[in-house]
């Protein structure tokens, strides 16, 4: 089937295997190979039917869809029957699904005059919404204002080209726990929940948004508990557990499923700890990529990092930001200061938004995470859209190696699109950089 | 004509005579980024605002070894320019969040200091900017801004009173309607200035003392009025990224055009409206700089740009708009995108040119893109 869609020419040949491809056979195959994942591989593509269910549905049942960014946790739709459409969760799907299966969404985006250096997570995705091969948006909600320019101008353009009502929910220009930045953000929170509203004629419910946030917080809970297990020596947490982990919470957060899905993963550890099983037997190396992971080839980067000796020990769309805010349930107030407080931490939304070097951003959190985590390497991996990581990596880097003693690489790639570093090239270079540097 | 060379000569250069001279007075100068930066805090505090740029720069050697491959070429020669000591006259350096590039020349220029590889002013600061508006946000751009006037005040020890940004606000708006009126002469069917001139005017008006410069424009306004205007060419317009680089426009009047109007921040985009002189005048600059013209990292905002950009073509009779972007400038690459598609509707030609930043690189490249567009706009 892969095959196929490679070869495909026309529209209706690709329309025709959208479907399949959607279930994303690479990503699979790579997951049931591994006996240990098994477990979580069907809460998982339950959960990941459940969101591509309710995409193709949502016209059908009356409800709207908002593009909106994977750095934004979803739990607030979903308390509003707002169906959520990442393109960053479609583009994933694409890359990871079959080989090649993203090039011509991102190409289609070229085509119609998005620059070619804005970001592949964004343009495969964009890609197949403007083909039509599934279901148009009905709004744009832009979580990036702040984070990242090429992400936000992405969602301005949709916005433009479709001519759909537009809201911004701008993270401020700096980060702080719970003074004025915190307190902008909750009203930009607020402003989108009334647009939300308007959108869809609904008044948000009390009851609904507290069964989401319950379901939040029961996903913080698991995360964390998976989080603490990563200490331990070799780490029980496989690698690809990370992917899991950030897709879920992007894709369904506040949602029953993706409850299962954590809680699901954070047993298998657990029982992994506790019979004192490493996902290595010895690790070679602690490594933290410090950005992004790479998002082609049926997944093969989690699994070959594991068959290479190099523990997966922080990727950062997994576990930064999950910090720094609880979620409380008693009012429709706190639940939405709470949800807030989750948006405004997460991943990317939290680190990039100021200088390096101040409270709460980029630097800090990955010092204190390596100290915690015993991390003995540090990589980067990005896209060629991201100028705002590619403007202060290499300052980053050498602070990471002056500051915390620990060796660091950058690769220049693009984890959507291995037409600019193919992955094993990619891969030769994290060899190479173990072999020599890290391993001593 | 003595007194245009005089207004586009500093255009060309990162230090200028009329700099040089301040200093030799014992005066201060401020470093800034881009059109955020309220530049009437920095004049109020006895201070001369200088538009930090590019220009100058014929390698990004120093740059590579701190930003990445994709980095806007205009960063990074603002950045070599740092390294190569261009700026070594600034006293501050005030870096607005204007865009992703931009920002990381705070973390990036700090970095080449400390390693040895350029001089970082002893007043070097960063200047948050929120992308939505509202109430809230209002607030917390005014709130950064007073930050900022502390920093300010405490650091060369002055005082920005609310007397000295009345009269800031004066001289500014002074400059503005200016400018206004020399953007109203390109207008005309006779067209008594060129595009490079014009830019080279607008480049000075950010580097040198404002009081002078309003008296020199005055003056050379006046003169404008007398000279022959230029007809018989197509008239263009100019839409995009940044470009301090006058030659650039050169490029294109040297192949028969003249360029009559822009919406670049090096252009009309950085003067076009006026701060109120009624109220408090803190609230009255901080406003202007919020409402003004959007730059495309205000999102959401497509619409506004794009009545601005219309409507300039319209009242500048332009038979073409050239849509450049500097590569990898994403936030101007895909409004650019958008207003070739709105405007071609309106039945205005356009060329849509990526392009690295000067010293007129790909010259080649560029110059048969314009002859196309021109030979299109002929037809």
């Amino acid at each position: 089937m892969n095959e196929k869609l490679i070869q495909a020419r026309t529209d209706k040949e690709v329309e025709d295997m959208m479907e399949e491809l959607l279930v994303t056979p690479g990503l699979m195959e790579t997951l049931l190979l591994e006996p240990y994942l098994s477990e979580v591989v069907w809460p998982f593509q339950e959960m990941r039917s459940s969101y591509l269910q309710n995409l193709s549905n949502a016209h059908k049942e009356g409800k709207k869809i908002a593009f909106e960014s994977f750095c934004f946790p979803p739990a607030i739709l979903y308390a509003m029957d707002v169906v959520p459409l990442s393109p960053e969760v479609i583009s994933s799907f694409l890359s990871l699904g079959v080989p090649k299966g993203i090039f011509r969404f991102i190409d289609y985006t070229t085509g119609i005059g998005v620059p070619e250096s804005m970001c592949t997570a964004q343009r495969g995705g964009v890609g197949v919404i403007l083909s039509g091969l599934i279901e148009k948006p009905d709004m744009v909600l832009n979580g990036a204002a702040g984070s990242c320019d090429t992400n936000s101008k992405m969602f301005d353009f949709v916005s433009e080209y479709l001519h759909i009502p537009f809201c911004n929910i701008d993270a401020p220009p700096y980060w702080d726990e719970d003074g004025e930045m915190t307190k902008y953000y909750r009203k930009e929170y607020r402003k989108m929940v009334s647009f939300l509203e308007e959108q869809t004629g609904n008044k948000l419910d009390e009851d609904k948004l507290r069964q989401c946030c319950e379901e939040a917080k029961k996903q913080d809970e698991y995360v964390a508990e998976i989080y603490d297990l990563r200490r331990a020596v070799p780490n029980p947490v496989p690698a690809v557990f990370n992917l899991i982990m950030f897709g879920t919470r992007f894709m369904s957060s506040g949602t029953p499923q993706a409850t299962e899905v954590m809680k699901t993963m954070y047993e298998v550890v657990k029982e992994r700890y506790k019979r004192g099983e490493g996902v290595l037997p010895r690790e070679r190396a602690r490594a933290a990529f410090v950005y992004l992971s790479h998002f082609t080839m049926g997944g093969e980067f989690w699994i070959w990092l594991e068959h290479n000796g190099i523990s997966l020990i922080m990727e950062a769309l997994a576990i930064l930001g999950h910090q720094h805010y609880t979620i409380d349930t008693s009012t429709t107030d706190t639940m939405l200061n709470s949800l807030a407080g989750q948006a405004h931490n997460m991943v990317m939304t939290k680190q990039i938004r100021g200088p390096l070097d101040y409270p709460g951003q980029w630097f800090e959190d990955i010092a204190t995470l390596a100290k915690d985590l015993n991390i003995d390497c540090a990589i980067y991996l990005g896209t060629l859209g991201c100028k705002n990581t590619w403007g202060g990596i290499k300052v980053l880097m050498k602070t990471i190696e002056e500051e915390l003693g620990i060796p660091t690489l950058i690769i220049h790639s693009d984890a959507w699109d291995d037409r600019v570093t193919p992955w094993p090239t990619i891969r030769d270079q994290i060899e190479e950089f173990v072999n020599t540097v890290v391993v001593q | 004509m003595e007194l245009m060379e005089k207004l586009v000569q500093p255009a060309k250069t990162l230090s200028n005579p009329y700099v040089e001279a301040w200093k030799k007075k014992g005066g201060k100068v401020i470093g800034y980024s881009g059109t955020y930066t309220p530049e009437e805090i920095i004049y109020a505090a006895g201070i001369l605002p200088y538009r930090i740029g590019g220009r100058g720069a014929t390698k990004v050697t120093i740059a590579d070894m701190y930003v990445g491959p994709v980095i806007c070429s205009y960063v990074k020669c603002l950045l070599e320019n740092a390294a190569d000591g261009r700026f070594d006259f600034l006293d501050g350096a005030i870096i607005t969040y204007e865009c992703d590039h931009m920002r990381r020349i705070f973390d990036t220029w700090r970095r080449a200091a400390k390693d040895g590889n350029a001089h970082l002013p002893a007043f070097f600061e960063y200047y948050g900017l929120p992308h939505s508006r509202g109430e809230h946000a209002s607030k917390l751009l005014m709130d950064e801004t007073q930050r900022l006037i502390k920093e300010l005040e405490k650091h060369f020890g002055v005082e920005v009173t609310e007397e000295g940004l009345r009269n800031a606000i004066k001289v500014y708006n002074k400059t503005r309607k200016l400018l206004r009126k020399l953007y109203e002469l390109r207008e005309k069917d006779k067209v008594p200035i060129t595009g490079t001139e014009a830019l080279g005017i607008v480049i000075t008006s950010t580097v040198m003392p404002k009081d002078d410069y309003n008296k020199q424009l005055e003056r050379l306004l006046g003169e404008l009025d007398k000279r022959e205007g230029i007809t018989g060419k197509p008239r263009l317009m100019i839409v995009g990224s940044v470009n301090d680089d006058v030659e650039l426009v050169r490029l294109v009047e040297d192949l028969g055009a003249v360029v009559v109007a822009d919406s670049l921040c090096f252009g009309a985009r950085c003067f076009w409206n006026l701060v109120e002189e009624e109220g408090d005048p803190l609230h009255a600059i901080v406003n202007r700089y919020w409402e003004h013209i959007p730059c495309p990292r205000m999102f959401g905002e497509y619409s506004r740009r794009y009545s601005f950009v219309r409507d300039i073509a319209k009242s500048g009779k332009v038979d073409g708009v050239i849509l450049e972007n500097i590569r990898f400038c994403d936030l101007h690459g895909a409004d650019n995108t958008l207003y070739g598609r709105d405007l071609e509707a309106e039945g205005i030609p356009t060329l849509r040119l990526e392009r690295q930043y000067g010293p007129l690189a790909d010259i080649g490249r560029l110059k048969t893109r314009f002859q196309a567009f021109l030979e299109r706009i002929r037809r």
